[in-house]
């Protein structure tokens, strides 16, 4: 319905930002996963977001994956330590994820306040059949 | 329910037939606004280009009071009954979301209250609608004649 295109875009912004606040909390939760130095580290995910096809809004275009490369750390008592002492995490660097994921909140928070708005404008216009 | 059919009326009933007609174009032209266009990098020509003859169309109408009878344009009738089947969607996609909050298959949460939101909304703009017809033939039911 074209009249609710204001709400119908920001909705897209919301779902754009909830992923992008999924992938960060996926690269959160997965920073301390420790793997064997011959085995890939865990790949920090990065939303894409793109125009949507028809215009109107947003969307995720794709998700790009990091390094598999990891750092190596010397843990030697750790169960998955090669012959040298090493294992590898993730390179997800914790404070930059965290900026990260404050910015997809206030971007969800500013495309909700646009649909509060835009709601009530419309509100506002049908005061004016009352009365 | 077609309001040109009111027996007896005459040309009062015409000019209201006048009105709901302009106040049709007035919302078909409105569905043709180019909003895309507008918010792509378009500037505000073509919306105030949209708008402006949408106010000469309804003044002209109403002020030289005119019969339409039988004009091209959309009927009260069935634009009411329009919108009454795209408040019939917004609802059902509205219902459908709620069922899947319900079931927890929901994925987004903003979807169901966007859709709710919409829902009421339209519901409430439908309802002004209807208000105001019958008002209009309230009015014209209290003539004297």
């Amino acid at each position: 319905m074209s009249i609710f295109d204001a709400i119908g875009i920001a909705g897209t912004g919301v779902t754009v930002n909830r992923k992008w606040m999924d992938a960060v909390s996926d690269n959160l939760a997965n920073i301390n996963t420790a793997t064997r130095t011959s085995d890939p580290a865990y790949e920090a995910k990065y939303v894409v977001a793109a125009e949507a096809a028809d215009g109107k809004g947003t969307q995720v275009a794709g998700i790009v994956t990091g390094s598999a490369e990891g750092r190596r750390v010397y843990e030697p008592t750790h169960p998955l330590a090669d012959e040298q002492g090493y294992v590898k995490y993730p390179d997800i660097d914790m404070s930059s994820q965290m900026t990260s994921l404050m910015m997809a909140q206030r971007a969800y928070q500013a495309n909700l306040q646009t649909i509060t708005t835009a709601k009530e404008a419309y509100s506002s216009a049908l005061q004016l059949g009352k009365g | 329910m077609s309001i040109e059919s009111i027996g007896g009326v005459g040309d009062v009933a015409n000019t209201l037939g006048t009105l709901a007609t302009g106040y049709g174009q007035g919302i078909a032209d409105t569905d043709n606004a180019q909003m895309t266009s507008a918010i792509g990098g378009g500037s505000g020509v073509s919306y105030t280009g949209s708008v402006a003859p949408v106010t000469v169309t309804g003044t002209a109408g109403v002020g030289a009071s005119t019969p339409v009878g039988g004009s091209s344009g959309t009927d009260f009738a069935s634009l009411l009954s329009g919108g009454l089947d795209k408040l019939q969607g917004l609802q059902s996609t509205s219902d459908d979301l709620a069922l899947k909050a319900a079931t927890g298959d929901l994925t987004n949460v903003h979807d169901y209250m966007i859709a709710s939101n919409e829902a009421q909304l339209a519901t409430q703009l439908t309802v002004a609608v209807r208000n105001k017809a019958v008002d209009a033939f309230n009015e014209i039911m209290r003539m004297q004649v």
